[in-house]
């Protein structure tokens, strides 16, 4: 086991060199990546100097090599967008991406688990139709969509629901948001303050549910399938001939095996929402990872362009190897080696 | 008289409503099975064996299956008919609610009063154990979740006695009176409400804890009974682990290990190896006298039938169309079906070079022939044979035939 989760690390290497060099080349491609250093108070001297210190004139394959050395040293360049360097823009806006996936995916994971499980239980009841219709309708409504008429419905209209950011104003202003791990629930938590915690679950509400929208869809239908061929089995048989309740024949026997092949929608899902949800983040003004690509995307701030693919590149190969070890943990059959 | 038969199966009816039709799966089929006898189910596949089968255990699905008709009447062990009396809206209809003596119409019981039966009084074993054994459990778990299940009074009793003991070997138990009350209290009723929601609170319910250990216990000992080497260590194999023969092995402990009344064996050796088969079969005939459990063999394997079965009944198109004893069946054969049968064993001392079969194929049950089932195939058929169905009658004491050839009808 140890040994397979290393030889899969190891194989992280080639994976970000790959990922590099694309988007490297990208960003070469596209327009002069010292645009970012410079603005029009500099005087032709001083944009000389940038094109000396940031080598913008030897050959593109040295300007690569410079490049990779500061990745391997931990100097992953300067984030204009950030006004920081991209580590420490990373490192920042990390935590709020973490908190709302966190927060989606769980939601995915228990609404979508048991909406599955209960229709296929149902199957080709009221219930189950209504619950195929809502899943195909989460599947195919665009993210923006929802998340521009939730707003509408439940900040414009209701006044329910705050319209967007992790925490209302005031504490931003009063400057008393905690930082301890960055997850602003825990955080609240940690030092005690309620008030807090309510506001900035408030906050999480719209947003969650616009990011999960979509993975419940999916979830919902990948168990109800998986569960549906588990019930025709053979050992569901010998499972209601011990005399077992259909609750725990579902619940113990059918889901445990139903859980294989849904485990992998999971992870990929996590990985994708991890790796930063743009449009969610943008319409909730929310200060995550999104966000912040797609604004160093808009201004040409190429540092953190390629210091956010390099991340959401490791994020995506960790968490397809913790599926993998899940699949080991879920499914006896399957060995690692 | 009738008190000896463990189950009697009478007038059964079972149709499944599928797209093509309504397939009459079982039509009217009336078998019995005497306390302690092993009784073959022989015929083709699809004639209904594992239907007639699954009926007893209650386990056809509706739908597309549906019970039009008839009565499975099973003599229930006391303690099981006790707790089904005691069950609140057990019984389907109004009628029968109170069961006359020691019998059960197992088609009258509801769902939960069913589950009492299943796995208690009647198990079932299946012909592919590589598929009927769960593969994300190991077989410990798999054995002792049935014994939790259905003998958790047993298992409180030792529990309360090993309580006792270490008590007064003056050794310190944490929480001796909790413990002690819960298991009092499972032992008085099992299926105490309070226990149940307690067995899902964290911390609380590590009550089970010593429970789950004596059942564990118990399911060593299965194992060591169904003569597994080294069971210790099959205890906490997975099911893909094992052999198919030890699948086998562990299937037939889950399906004993609660010493049911009647076991029902669906082909247990079709999947299996030849030598493995006869062990296996060798197993179920020692356990079989060692628990005095009545066993339902269904296969369609004439050998199996000679060597283990003590009666056989033959079915053809989803009727019964003759029962006897073994001797009886294979010496003289009266249904014309059953010759056939009989004739298409392939005998190695003749030297026959075409095997025999019976001409024509098994019929279409969603539109089966009119009167006898068999008559599109019958060397003897007569025009009386496709107007009316033969019914199962006495040719002599313990010989059953459903034919026109037989028993005096008027046929000309």
């Amino acid at each position: 086991m140890a040994n397979y989760i290393i030889k899969r690390l190891l194989l992280l290497i080639p994976v970000l060199l790959g990922v590099s060099i694309i988007v490297f080349s990208l960003t070469r491609i596209t327009g002069n990546p010292a645009a970012g250093y410079i603005n029009e108070k500099m005087t032709p001297s001083q944009i000389e100097m940038v094109y000396e210190k940031y080598h913008f004139n030897d050959p593109v394959l040295d300007q690569y090599g410079y490049w990779l050395k500061g990745i391997v040293q931990l100097d992953w360049g300067w984030s204009k967008t950030a006004a920081m360097p991209v580590t420490d823009a990373i490192a920042y806006y990390f935590p709020a991406t973490l908190e709302l996936t966190l927060i989606s995916i769980s939601l995915a994971i228990f609404v979508g688990i048991y909406l599955g499980i209960a229709s296929s239980v149902r199957r080709n009841k009221p219930f189950d139709h209504a619950t195929r219709v809502i899943s195909l309708v989460g599947v195919s409504l665009p993210v923006f969509w929802l998340a521009l008429i939730l707003q509408f419905v439940f900040y414009y209209y209701f006044g329910l629901l705050p319209s967007g950011g992790r925490a209302s104003n005031t504490y931003y202003l009063a400057q008393t948001l905690p930082d301890i791990t960055g997850l602003l629930l825990v955080d609240s938590l940690l030092i005690g303050n309620l008030g807090l915690f309510k506001d900035v679950l408030w906050h999480l509400i719209m947003p969650a549910v616009t990011l999960s929208f979509g993975t419940i869809a999916i979830v919902t239908r990948i168990m109800r399938n998986s569960m549906l061929e588990v019930l025709s089995l053979d050992y569901i048989k010998t499972a209601r001939a011990k005399g077992l309740n259909e609750r725990s024949i579902i619940w113990k026997h059918a889901r445990k095996n139903a859980m294989i092949p849904t485990t992998t929608v999971i992870g990929l899902s996590f990985g994708g929402l991890l790796g930063g949800a743009v449009l969610t983040e943008s319409i909730f003004s929310w200060p995550g990872l999104g966000r912040w690509s797609a604004t160093s995307i808009k201004l040409f701030d190429y540092n953190s362009v390629l210091g956010f693919c390099l991340m959401v590149a490791v994020i995506y190969v960790v968490i397809n190897l913790a599926v993998d070890v899940m699949y080991a943990y879920l499914d006896p059959r399957v060995r690692l080696e | 008289m009738n008190d000896e038969f463990i189950i009697e199966i009478e007038d059964l009816y079972i149709n499944f409503y599928t797209k093509g039709g309504v397939v009459k799966a079982i039509d009217g089929v009336n078998l019995s099975i005497i306390k302690g006898e092993t009784f073959g189910l022989v015929g083709e596949s699809g004639c209904g064996k594992s239907v007639t089968a699954n009926s007893i255990m209650g386990l056809i699905p509706t739908p597309p299956g549906k019970i039009e008709k008839g009565v499975i009447r099973f003599t229930t062990p006391k303690e099981i008919m006790d707790r089904v009396r005691s069950g609140k809206r057990t019984f389907k209809g109004s009628e029968a609610k109170d069961p006359k003596g020691d019998k059960i119409d197992i088609m009258k019981l509801n769902k939960k009063a069913i589950r009492l039966i299943r796995g208690r009084a009647i198990s079932m074993i299946f012909q592919e154990p590589m598929s009927a054994l769960n593969p994300v459990f190991t077989a410990g778990d798999q054995i002792s979740e049935i014994i939790l299940l259905h003998e958790k009074k047993e298992l409180a009793e030792a529990v309360l006695k090993k309580l006792e003991e270490r008590r007064n070997g003056k050794g310190v138990t944490l929480g001796y009176n909790f413990l002690k009350r819960t298991y009092t209290k499972m032992a008085a009723d099992p299926d105490n409400g309070t226990l149940a929601l307690m067995a899902k609170i964290p911390l609380l319910k590590s009550y089970r804890r010593p429970m789950v250990r004596e059942a564990n216990e118990k399911a060593l000992r299965m194992l060591r009974l169904v003569r597994i080497p080294d069971p210790q260590n099959v205890m906490k194999s997975f099911p893909h682990e094992l052999s198919g023969g030890m699948q086998q092995r562990v299937m037939i402990a889950i399906a004993l290990s609660c010493r049911p009344q009647l076991l029902i064996a669906d082909e247990p050796t079709t999947a299996l190896d030849v030598t493995i088969q006869a062990q296996i079969l060798k197993l179920i005939q020692e356990l079989q006298e060692e628990m005095g459990t009545s066993v339902l063999m269904i296969t369609h394997n004439l050998g199996i039938v000679a060597e283990v079965c003590d009666r056989v009944g033959v079915m053809y198109a989803g009727c019964l169309v003759e029962s006897a004893n073994t001797k009886t069946i294979f010496k003289e054969p009266l249904h014309p079906y059953t010759q056939g049968l009989m004739n298409s064993i392939p005998k190695v001392d003749l030297d026959i070079t075409r095997l025999e079969t019976i001409e024509g194929n098994v019929p279409n049950l969603i539109k089966p022939p009119s009167g006898c089932r068999f008559h599109t195939r019958c060397p003897y058929a007569m025009e009386h044979c496709k107007k009316e169905k033969p019914q199962l009658i006495e040719i002599e004491p313990g010989h059953s035939v459903a034919c026109h050839l037989y028993g005096g009808v008027d046929n000309g």
